[in-house]
């Protein structure tokens, strides 16, 4: 049993801009905006700030936002690899900073203008731009996430018999969500199982609604001690675990060549996570769940013990991940309606299930499980109130 | 996803860079040759300088048979860049070869040997598909991508 994180730091304070297509702001603007968004949430001086982590990937470093918000000096900063796969991991990195006291007031966030940027898998030349599989990948054909992920998805739908109706069920149930979320992109475009089906392909199996949106956007969270959350402006919302999880022999992106590709990164986290907690798959009110793909969240599903192997196309039938459902998942709309800031926004969300401030919250959560991406190396946390 | 341009396409090619170079120079022989634990015999893919497994030795490199049966398929769609954009919807599919288990190859499916990446369509596949291996040489290309004709 692992003892020394649990609940011993807490986030107090949390920014997000607006999310769209294109904002004009710069990404070191809005990050700047979120962060000092956070600080004035929590009731926290920015000049107090003397811990920084963000995402390997992450483009405004820290000795830039350093700088922007005012900071203290910092005593702790670090990055967290294996982009989408590292959100939670920079808050489980931060909570294990504030409880070995190596900073007191530390800021974790990401901002990124995807929606107005290139799109990374479309730079020009042949440079791979994950590990050594994609210089076999890439000549191959397999340009885009899209494309690596549907490979792994046709296998696993083919492997147990689970239909595009009910891989549905994951990209309309995100987007009831948003309907109700005025910050969502989606928040006024409704999606039936008939526009789901109609919908352009993209990689088969794999169509446009399985994929998340390109959004510009930031989001930040300022964490502390337990103690110091306490006489805070927000109610505390503790972070109560914290794991990594990379495989043995994985790749990333294409992680095909292991013996059995079906069994993703979220089971090694998992137990981890689990191992850390004393919190269990059935003890958790609701969940935001990586979502770049919809196939994911079938996975993470299954990783994390919500139901077995090959199981998550019918345990997301009938409403179940939707509000009022035995998992309510990804209740702001998530990377699929709401916006895709690398899942910045599903920890942002989980801190408002806690608070209970969603626009789609779930009656009493106390626990809520924030994931990062299945496919690549990936992390979790577990938040309660 | 590109509109129609005059200059040339960007070309989306294999890169040389060491420790896959071997692989690389055996495909343009017309050679399928894959990386090999010398204690368990065990294949593993993308190759590796060294293999995962026993005592760590040097991978060897093995000349493998071009059989194979489809573990997974893509139809992939636009947008596209390079030279994919021109010739989408295709199929790309990840191969176990019959005597290499465990070494799934990845490579466009080809209606025959030396046919043009997006001449098969998707309903022409599944999985479970029996493949040969196509190491045809194309002069535009400086090395050759391993692509698989459906039998």
């Amino acid at each position: 049993m692992t003892v020394a994180l649990q609940d011993r730091a807490a986030i107090a304070g949390m920014g997000e801009t607006r999310y769209a297509k294109h904002l004009d702001d710069t990404e070191a603007a809005l990050a700047a905006r979120v962060v000092l968004d956070a600080c004035e949430d929590a009731g926290v001086s920015p000049g107090e700030i003397d811990g920084m982590v963000s995402y390997s990937v992450e483009s405004v470093l820290d000795t830039a936002l350093s700088n922007l918000v005012g900071s203290n000096d910092l005593s702790f900063f670090a990055n967290v690899g294996y982009g989408g796969g590292g959100g939670p991991g920079c808050v489980g990195l931060m909570a294990m900073a504030i409880a070995a006291g190596r900073c007191e007031v530390g800021v974790v966030w990401r901002s990124r203008k995807r929606g107005s940027g290139g799109r990374p898998w479309a730079q020009g030349g042949s440079a791979p731009l994950v590990a050594v599989a994609a210089e076999f990948t890439r000549p191959a054909g397999i340009l885009r996430p899209v494309d690596e992920v549907a490979m792994l998805a046709r296998r696993y739908l083919h492997t147990y018999g689970i239909t595009r109706e009910q891989l549905a069920n994951v990209a309309l149930a995100f987007r009831r969500h948003a309907n109700a979320n005025p910050r969502a992109t989606m928040h006024e475009r409704p999606l039936s199982l008939a526009d789901y089906l109609a919908a352009r392909w993209i990689s088969e199996p794999l169509c446009l609604f399985d994929a998340c949106l390109e959004s510009d956007g930031a989001a930040a969270v300022v964490m502390v001690s337990a103690e110091r959350a306490r006489d805070l402006r927000q109610p505390p919302v503790y972070v109560h675990a914290a794991a990594q999880g990379m495989p043995a022999r994985m790749v990333p992106q294409v992680n095909y060549f292991v013996d059995d590709p079906l069994l993703t990164p979220s089971r090694v986290c998992a137990r981890q996570l689990f191992a850390a907690s004393d919190i269990g798959p059935a003890d958790i009110d609701v969940a935001q769940i990586y979502d770049a793909f919809s196939p994911l969240v079938l996975w993470s599903l299954e990783g994390y013990g919500f139901c077995g192997q090959g199981e998550a196309g019918s345990f997301v039938e009938n409403g179940a991940i939707e509000v009022g459902g035995r998992l309510p998942v990804n209740t702001s709309g998530g990377s699929l309606s709401e916006a895709y800031v690398h899942g910045f926004n599903l920890i942002t969300e989980g801190v408002r299930q806690m608070r209970g401030t969603s626009t789609s919250q779930v009656d009493g959560a106390e626990t809520c499980l924030v994931t990062g991406s299945e496919t690549v190396p990936t992390s979790a946390i577990l938040l309660r109130r | 996803m590109t509109s129609k341009s005059t200059g040339p396409v960007p070309q989306i090619v294999p890169l040389l860079w060491g420790d896959a170079d071997e692989f690389w120079r055996a495909t343009a022989d017309g050679v399928l040759r894959l990386s090999r634990c010398p204690d368990t015999g065990r294949f593993f893919f993308p190759p590796a300088p060294a293999s995962p497994w026993g005592s760590h030795r040097p991978t060897e490199w093995v000349a493998v048979g071009g059989h194979g049966s489809i573990w997974s398929y893509v139809v992939v769609h636009p947008p596209l860049v390079g030279q994919f954009a021109e010739v989408a919807p295709y199929v790309t599919a990840l191969v176990e070869l019959d005597d290499a288990p465990g070494a799934r190859v990845v490579g466009p499916v080809v209606a025959r040997p030396g046919a043009a990446v997006g001449s098969v369509s998707g309903d022409q596949v599944h999985i479970g598909a029996r493949v040969t291996l196509d190491l045809t040489s194309d002069a535009t290309e400086a090395l050759v991508v391993p692509r698989w004709v459906l039998r």
